[in-house]
């Protein structure tokens, strides 16, 4: 696939709209990430030679990660959503087959240093993604996420539920396009049969390698971050800061940019330094028992 | 006087004219319905080898001769039987009438007439006779019992008695003219026309009532067949057709035609499920034996079948609006629906086929949808590593199978027997047996996986072929002559699912293969003094007709103490795990399990045994449910109980 190429329809949140018989139709544009991971429900055992994982006989390694497959779920959960299910790098095969037949309408493989790139020019209005999906943010200077569930898009703007532990949620809001992280075992997973997945074995699965450079997570791919007016929902960071551990600990923890809270009540935005933001989160923490005294 | 009648006599040209004309057009009428309606049909799948017409004939030749399926409950089936015997002689004496008025051959005369009419008028009375008892049983809403409450089919039966007795009010006028005395052998009409005399009807003077009462009768008779294809009179062409059908094994459900991949619709059943639809009778046996109706569930397995007949009539509402998804997965299929059914309607297949659309577009529960991710992924159902199927037999002695090697009688453990922990004590009992015996048995250890029946059962088809096939290849590569297994479920799928997708080895259940030990005298048991009652697992019971076996081992153990419950045999009432059951929990006014618990406690035993260990898992929940005083029994599986009476 081109590097200029774009994925199914553009983006209607934004300025286009697909006109169906007259009548516009809305197509939200959101983009999941899928994985096949190490199945950690199983006896590991790590070989001595190789250093890879092994599993027990009679069980198999790997699977299709159920936060992605959440994600694709929850994407498609969402009114007149056009989900695009993308994997990075090889051997994810089995996972965007499987995100196909749930429904999504493309699949595409990524190489894991173009995927910031890519997106940027996908124009998606949504990307649910995993670990990554923080740096993505940063990267693209969009609104980041964690924790969610629940996601509902109107009006430009997606609302959903962030838990924060041990029972406590509080609903957020946050500008599109935003990059978000499901919370794990929030968002079931629908079950797709087998007959659905053999039917989509001949979809074509894209593949997108903008350059072969450094991996996804190095610091070579994100280089200087850039946070688009991150904003805690105890306080923000400077609207724009130079890459710091902070602002990487701000991205990584879901405060980026354009996130709104809406209970509790967010205080108004004070420019604050990173060592004050740190003293107010560790002050969170213990508010919410989350602290180890030990 | 030889005894003979004028045929058609007092009927005018015209209107006889005019039967004519509306006979035809009724026959042209009832064949335009069928045809009409069979383009619907043609919308289902047509299945290799659905129907042979000898073998076919021969079942329906079989069915109509014994009503062996009506006569189940016998007031339906002598009722039935006296309805369709006197339509059938009222039919062939019309048929002889008609014969020998427009071939000119008289053959009705003397003594064969004399015979003829005895026999009409014994058809007469006893379709008369059946209709009443029809009507009977809906004199009143409570009276319907199982019944379909329905003013159209009381109305049916009123009409229907009408024309009966219009035949024989008709007979009487006729013989009321000048009551020829060998007309005693009309009997019923006989005695009518002598108290129409005696009413002073008679002679010149029943002339013209004889005629309006002739035309009456016609018009009746023209009417009826009017409302054959939109009335309960359609099962005499269609049930015909569905008995013809072979009866099909409870246990074996039918391969859908093509993958499933989107909601289910026509296309996704087979031509004979729609088919049958339409044959329905609504009499209700099905919802009368079904558990989850009697637990209260939301299932009632004659409106499945009936939604389907909806769905053909109005092919916009979609099906998932005919029949509800917790009527759905409320089925715990065990084939009684598909047993007590008297015109062989595969309920369950129908139930499954809706099941594999739901599973297609990922609206199963959220339970259900575990059991198959853990079963696809970790090929078993509990969701735990496969790798650890062999824990239950930590320091016991139990021999795996090695890579190719060849294997005389292989242990099939099953997912239950390896996880669930009731499971694994059969398990452990088993292999007691067979190490106390000295058995060259093997297992497969990590190298088993679900045979896919909880799946099939489920609505993942394609999950349980893939299932299937490789469980084949592990028979094939150790070459296994006999697999042995505790598990009906395991059991089914091997002998009666498994040969569809290629070969597989004999199987026994365990219960059978005890049996075989004490009678080659190997296995010797003490005597229990324990009062026992054994609980039919559907799969061993109804599906493999399997009700002997267990019963010879227990009564080996406790031959004196052993009592039925009231339900058993082929006839038992399901523990409520089966069908996926045991991972789904659709809420009904109690549980399955506990009718069957209530069902050991009025038998006053102190052990219910069973062959399953599903059942077994399912009895001890139904148990823990009792009321408190209750509930003084153990549930034991058979090779336990032959554990603990095993001599040295």
């Amino acid at each position: 696939m081109n590097a200029s190429s774009k994925v199914g329809q553009a983006s209607c949140l934004s300025p286009s709209r697909e006109q169906t018989g007259g009548t516009p139709v809305l197509l939200i544009r959101i983009f999941v990430q899928v994985w096949c991971e190490v199945d950690p429900t199983l006896n590991l055992r790590v070989d001595r030679q190789t250093g890879s994982p092994v599993a027990d006989n009679g069980d198999q390694l790997m699977r299709i990660s159920p936060l992605g497959r959440a994600g694709v779920t929850a994407a498609l959960a969402i009114p007149g959503s056009e989900v695009t299910a993308f994997a990075l790098g090889e051997g994810n095969e089995e996972a965007l087959r499987h995100a196909l037949a749930a429904g999504a309408s493309h699949a595409v493989q990524v190489a894991a240093a173009s995927v910031s790139e890519w997106l940027r020019e996908q124009k998606p209005d949504l990307v649910i993604a995993d670990r990554i999906a923080g740096s993505l943010a940063a990267r693209l200077g969009w609104a980041h996420l964690a924790g969610l569930d629940q996601l509902q898009i109107g009006n430009g703007q997606l609302r959903a539920i962030r838990h924060l532990g041990r029972g406590d949620c509080e609903q957020v809001t946050a500008r599109l396009p935003a990059v978000v992280r499901l919370q794990p075992d929030a968002v079931r997973a629908l079950y797709v049969s087998r007959a659905r997945i053999s039917s989509v074995s001949n979809r074509p699965i894209e593949r997108v390698n903008l350059s072969a450079s450094a991996p996804i997570a190095s610091d070579a791919e994100f280089g200087p971050l850039q946070l688009a007016r991150p904003r805690t929902r105890l306080g923000a960071a400077p609207a724009v800061a130079p890459a710091k551990a902070m602002d990487r600990l701000n991205a990584l923890m879901g405060i980026g940019g354009g996130a709104k809270v809406a209970s509790p009540k967010t205080p108004e935005p004070t420019a604050k330094t990173p060592e004050q933001m740190a003293e107010e989160f560790v002050r969170y923490l213990a508010h919410h028992n989350l602290l180890d005294d030990r | 006087m030889i005894p003979q009648r004028e045929i058609l006599w007092n009927v005018p040209p015209s209107v006889m004219g005019a039967v004519y004309v509306l006979s035809a057009l009724c026959a042209a009428w009832i064949v335009f319905w069928f045809a009409r309606r069979s383009r619907l049909w043609k919308h289902g799948a047509i299945v290799a080898s659905q129907l042979n017409w000898r073998d076919g004939a021969k079942r329906l030749a079989d069915y109509l001769a014994t009503h062996r399926t009506v006569r189940r409950d016998p007031y339906s089936g002598w009722m039935h039987t006296l309805i369709f015997w006197g339509f059938v002689i009222l039919l062939i004496a019309t048929t002889l009438v008609g014969i020998q008025h427009h071939g000119h051959i008289v053959f009705l005369t003397g003594a064969t007439y004399v015979v003829f009419k005895f026999i009409a008028n014994l058809g007469g009375l006893a379709f008369c006779v059946g209709l009443g008892m029809a009507l009977w049983r809906r004199r009143t809403p409570d009276s319907h019992g199982r019944l379909q409450r329905s003013s159209a089919i009381t109305w049916l039966l009123w009409g229907m008695m009408a024309l009966a007795v219009g035949g024989f009010l008709l007979e009487a006028a006729r013989i009321a003219r000048d009551i020829p005395p060998f007309e005693i052998w009309s009997f019923v009409g006989y005695a009518i026309a002598k108290a129409m005399a005696a009413a002073g009807l008679s002679g010149e003077r029943v002339v013209p009532v004889h005629r309006a009462l002739w035309i009456i009768h016609a018009a009746m008779a023209i009417g009826f067949f009017i409302i054959v294809p939109i009335s309960l009179l359609k099962h005499i062409f269609l049930a015909s057709y569905s008995v013809m059908r072979p009866a099909g094994r409870a246990g074996i459900l039918a391969r859908p035609p093509e993958p499933v991949t989107t909601a289910v619709d026509l296309p996704n059943f087979r031509r004979v499920d729609l088919i049958q639809a339409d044959a329905c009778l609504t009499c209700g046996r099905c919802t009368e034996v079904c558990p989850a109706e009697a637990a209260g569930k939301p299932l009632n397995p004659r409106s499945v079948v009936l939604g389907l007949r909806e769905h053909l009539d109005h092919p916009l509402i979609a099906l998932t609006q005919q029949v509800e998804d917790d009527a759905l997965w409320s089925c715990t299929s065990c084939h009684a629906c598909d047993d007590a059914c008297p015109i062989n309607i595969h309920i369950l297949d129908k139930i499954t086929t809706m099941r594999r659309g739901r599973v297609a577009e990922s609206g199963l529960p959220v339970s259900a949808s575990e059991a198959l991710e853990a079963t696809a992924q970790k090929f078993n159902p509990f969701g735990k590593p496969n790798s650890a199927r062999l824990e239950w037999a930590s320091g016991m002695n139990v021999p795996v199978a090695k890579e190719g090697e060849p294997v005389e009688l292989l242990y099939w453990v099953g997912c239950a027997g390896a996880f669930d922990p009731a499971g694994c004590e059969v398990s452990k009992a088993v292999v007691t047996i067979l190490n106390h015996l000295k058995i060259n048995y093997r297992v497969l250890g990590c190298g088993e996986r679900c045979t896919g029946d909880p799946a099939r059962r489920l609505g993942e088809e394609e999950l349980w072929g893939e299932l299937a096939r490789t469980n084949q290849k592990q028979f094939a590569a150790h070459r296994v002559k006999t697999v042995l297994t505790q598990c009906p479920h395991c059991l089914n799928s091997f002998r009666n699912e498994y040969p569809t997708v290629g070969a597989t080895p004999r199987v026994v259940h365990h219960s059978q293969w005890l049996q075989e030990r004490m009678a080659d005298g190997s296995l010797k048991l003490r005597a229990g003094a324990e009062k026992i009652t054994f609980h039919d697992p559907c799969y061993l019971s109804r599906a493999n007709r399997e009700t002997q076996a267990p019963r010879a081992v227990l009564d080996g153990m406790f031959a004196r103490n052993r009592v039925e419950m009231e339900k058993h045999g082929e006839k038992s009432f399901c523990c409520g795990g089966g069908g996926g059951q045991i991972w789904l929990d659709v809420r009904g006014k109690t549980r399955v399990e506990n009718i069957r618990a209530g069902h050991v406690e009025a038998t006053g035993a102190q052990t219910v045994a069973t062959g399953c260990p599903f059942c077994r898992q399912m009895l001890e929940a139904g148990r823990a449910s009792l009321p408190a005083g209750q509930g003084k029994w153990r549930v034991k599986d058979i090779a336990e109980l032959v554990v603990e009476n095993l001599t040295t």
